[in-house]
């Protein structure tokens, strides 16, 4: 264990040294959660509530998705997938370690360094500037904790698979790519679901990404409560493991179809 | 004089054309993987376009404007900023081209330095943006009823033109900065990435600073938002003068490629390489 929290700890001091990269990407966030804030108060107009929320439930939507997207890392990451590409795979494989452990300590130290340098910060902007709805009872603060944590293990997992695939494809980026996207789309990050029509709610409610953004906003701003709340963690552990597994799986039919060069 | 400004103009176009011919054989040699690129970017653009007609699904109106009408606003500016990407993107991608003295190299040549940079990235497959704009702009005209006379058909290229124009001067101004500054310069992908969502929308969503800003400093509103209030027939059109409105993409273009190309010529002579 304290081999992974040294991983975990490297990792994050690994992104400490770049200031300038963080300031400018916390200006980027702050740029576009102004966008997306003007966007939905243009929407809402004179309108009080639209598909179970407010304007100021929209507003705190927009500026924890602004938040969340660095932590829970919704870009593409090809750090994996580089590594197969050159062969430093074969290196890390052979370690004495935990390969899934070693990756998933690694991120850990990056998601807890974007959420105190990138999110929080990202977070406070909107909250100096705009009324947004936020629950105030602990319980629903304590929940979206447990929430974020299990976000970005379902991001990790499924950014490992999608790295995976560079065993298989010659060109690394497809699949990362496409999880991009995916992640975007369906994690309610460009449009929250619960504006989506109801069936293609219902569809994107069960797969993997809602868990992402949707899950852990909702529980912030007090809409999944008692029952709700613990059915809405159970179900983000569920796929979190779950990936894991999968993960593990692919990892293992992936490491009995490595060839090394030279022997 | 001016026989020899069109000459060289002529040889500068030429030289573009047999960089980018080179650029584009050797993309073809990975041709399945540059399929895969141009398909899965134009998938992954179209969320953005899906996440316009996701709200309008629950919202009827954003200020007064329609469905459509946001829709045309998105199609401009995702074809001129995707024009722009894919004819200019060597500016884009310049701090890269300074940090590991490149640039030494495209100076040692006896050709224009600024045709070089700009061919020195066109990838093909950033054809994926202009196709997704040109699938918006399809929307736009369905859901919309404009009347598209002859005039306004012929004035919608120009205004893309001019966008296009605009967006490689952002590109350009921020390769300059990196003469200075040798780092990426994260605010210039404010401007160019946050100014064509910026443009999307209509102008009067937004806080009165950011109106002016980007109308004033960064004149992105004289190619996205007044021409479309004349295209679109929109009833605000009647608060400007109509030449005004249609006139404003060629000046403020015309104005930002002055002052972009000014830039560029006082940057490359205060280049300093980063070689040792």
């Amino acid at each position: 264990m304290r081999l992974y929290y040294e991983i975990a700890r490297r990792s994050f001091d690994r992104f400490l040294t770049y200031r300038a990269a963080t300031l400018a990407g916390t200006a980027t966030n702050g740029f576009f959660g102004l966008m997306r804030t003007y966007l939905f108060i243009g929407f809402y107009g004179s309108q009080g509530t639209v598909s179970g929320w407010t304007e100021g439930d929209a507003l705190a939507f927009v500026w924890l998705g602004q938040a969340l997207l660095m932590p829970v890392f919704i870009f593409g990451w090809y750090d994996i997938a580089l590594t197969i590409r050159s062969g430093d795979v074969v290196s890390d494989l052979s370690k004495p370690f935990d390969y899934y452990g070693f990756w998933l300590a690694r991120d850990a130290g990056r998601a807890l360094y974007h959420t105190l340098f990138r999110a929080i910060p990202t977070f406070l902007i909107g909250a100096l500037l705009f009324r947004l709805s936020l629950s105030s009872d602990p319980a629903h603060w304590l929940g979206f904790l447990v929430s974020l944590v299990l976000a970005v293990w379902i991001s990790f997992g499924l950014r490992f698979l999608a790295n995976l695939a560079a065993f298989w494809l010659l060109d690394h980026r497809g699949a990362v790519y496409t999880l991009l996207f995916a992640n975007g789309l369906f994690s309610g990050l460009l449009v929250p679901l619960n504006y989506w029509p109801d069936w293609a709610e219902t569809v994107v409610r069960t797969l993997p990404f809602a868990g992402m953004v949707q899950i852990p906003v909702e529980i912030i701003l007090g809409k999944s409560t008692g029952a709700d709340l613990v059915v809405a963690l159970l179900f983000q552990l569920g796929w979190a493991v779950g990936l894991m597994l999968a993960g593990r799986v692919v990892l293992a039919l992936a490491v009995r179809k490595v060839v090394i060069q030279g022997g | 004089m001016l026989g020899a400004t069109v000459a060289r103009l002529l040889e500068d176009v030429s030289l573009y054309r047999i960089f980018v011919g080179s650029r584009l054989r050797s993309q073809m040699q990975y041709r399945e993987s540059f399929l895969v690129m141009l398909v899965l970017g134009f998938v992954g653009l179209t969320t953005e376009f899906l996440a316009i007609i996701l709200l309008f699904n629950r919202f009827d109106t954003l200020i007064g404007w329609s469905v459509g009408e946001v829709a045309f606003l998105y199609g401009l500016a995702s074809i001129s900023f995707g024009m722009a990407e894919l004819f200019g993107a060597g500016f884009d991608n310049f701090p890269e081209t300074i940090r590991r003295a490149e640039f030494d190299r495209v100076l040692l040549r006896p050709q224009s330095a600024f045709v070089q940079v700009l061919s020195g990235d066109f990838q093909l497959r950033r054809l994926g943006r202009i196709l997704q704009g040109t699938m918006a702009l399809g929307f736009a005209f369905a859901w919309t009823s404009v009347a598209w006379s002859p005039q306004k058909l012929a004035y919608l290229p120009v205004v893309v033109l001019c966008g296009m124009v605009l967006y490689i001067g952002f590109f350009v101004l921020g390769a300059t900065l990196c003469f200075w500054t040798v780092d990426s310069v994260e605010v210039a992908n404010i401007i160019t990435y946050g100014g064509t969502e910026f443009a999307s929308y209509p102008l009067p969503i937004y806080h009165v600073l950011m109106q002016r800003f980007f109308t004033f400093v960064v004149p992105l509103a004289f190619v996205s938002y007044f021409p479309s209030l004349y295209l679109l027939g929109r009833p605000e059109a009647s608060d400007w003068p109509q030449w005004l409105l249609v006139a404003s993409p060629l000046a403020a273009a015309a104005l930002f490629a002055l002052v972009a190309w000014l830039a560029w010529g006082f940057g490359v002579k205060h280049y300093r390489s980063t070689g040792s």
